[in-house]
């Protein structure tokens, strides 16, 4: 109902648009000319608006004709030629970055689904960090082991008292670094990564 | 008061073409071109205010810019051609008015051309086939 209520709306306006129009026009043998011309306005105007409430995406010759470059008619050519340059880089870079930003997600998810298959862990997080050129100068990875989580589920299933003080998990250190080390291996082995800062961060640690 | 200023000058150009016609038929259509430029360019202003709010009114009714701006352009061609047509018939030449008025028309025609094809082929794809 809103969209019938907009088409109808701007109906009228290019009605009275129009007819202000024909107020204008100079009295003489051209003028069933321009009553012409004006009329084609109002039936592509009208046709355009319908168009738009049928089909939003509709590829009608109609709506082909808003690919006008620019209306500045102040500029020269060689400014028109720069500024479409300028959009057109833009548009370029819009792409580009578009495309590397999903490159990038998918690979902190190639990265978290490998990292999740050594042994020992069970959640990864990956943020991938690239420079200008969009290489990729550091991966820094949070990880959850599943020693700490069973640790303390075992702990606490067993029903140890909480005041039992237990000597330093001396074992349980060297296992983290032994997963921390084995990660890094995987990375490398996987992409050949060159250069490329691996920063581990073990949560509960 | 503008209307004041040109109707005061319509009166001194017709006096004075009157008087011209007869002794410099020449000088009298001169004295009727230069009035038409002046007038003219005196609503050259108010014309522009006139077309800013009709652009104003088509943005808001989303409405190509492209179409409107061929509208105005037609409509700058016609009052343009009026005004040659004007002028020439003043000044005696029918011939010469007449050839004005066919390419004002040709012009006009090949501007709608383009809304006109694309009315056309957008009833077609809208029609079943």
């Amino acid at each position: 109902m809103g969209v019938l209520a907009d088409v109808v709306r701007n109906v009228l306006v290019i009605v009275i648009v129009t007819s202000f129009m024909e107020l204008l026009l100079p009295d003489g043998t051209i003028k069933p000319f321009v009553r012409f011309a004006v009329g084609l306005f109002v039936i592509i105007a009208v046709l355009t608006q319908i168009t738009v409430l049928f089909d939003k995406n509709s590829s009608l010759p109609v709506t082909m004709w808003d690919a006008v470059i620019s209306n500045d008619t102040a500029l020269s050519d060689h400014e028109k030629k720069a500024r479409i340059e300028k959009q057109g880089q833009f548009i370029n870079e819009k792409i580009i970055n578009g495309a590397y930003q999903e490159v990038r997600s998918k690979m902190d998810g190639q990265i978290s689904a490998l990292v999740s298959l050594v042994p020992g862990v069970e959640e990864v997080k990956t943020d991938t960090l690239t420079d200008e050129n969009h290489n990729i100068r550091a991966i820094n990875l949070q990880v959850v082991l599943e020693n700490n989580n069973a640790g303390d589920k075992s702990q606490k299933d067993q029903g140890k008292p909480d005041n039992v003080s237990l000597p330093p998990d001396k074992p349980a250190q060297a296992n983290t670094k032994e997963i921390v080390n084995k990660i890094r291996q995987v990375i490398n082995n996987f992409y050949g990564f060159q250069g490329v800062e691996v920063n581990i961060t073990v949560e509960g640690e | 008061m503008e209307i004041g200023q040109i109707v005061g000058l319509a009166l001194v150009t017709t006096v004075m073409i009157l008087l011209l016609r007869q002794q410099k038929p020449v000088m009298a259509v001169l004295v009727s071109i230069v009035f038409s430029v002046i007038v003219l360019t005196m609503m050259m202003s108010k014309l522009d205010m006139i077309i800013q709010v009709m652009k104003d009114l088509n943005q808001k009714a989303e409405v190509n810019y492209f179409f409107f701006t061929t509208l105005l352009k037609i409509l700058g061609i016609a009052y343009l051609g009026e005004f040659a047509v004007a002028i020439c018939q003043d000044a005696g030449e029918q011939a010469v008015a007449k050839k004005v008025e066919f390419a004002v028309k040709i012009i006009i025609a090949v501007l709608a051309l383009p809304i006109m094809v694309a009315i056309l082929e957008s009833l077609m794809q809208l029609l079943p086939k």
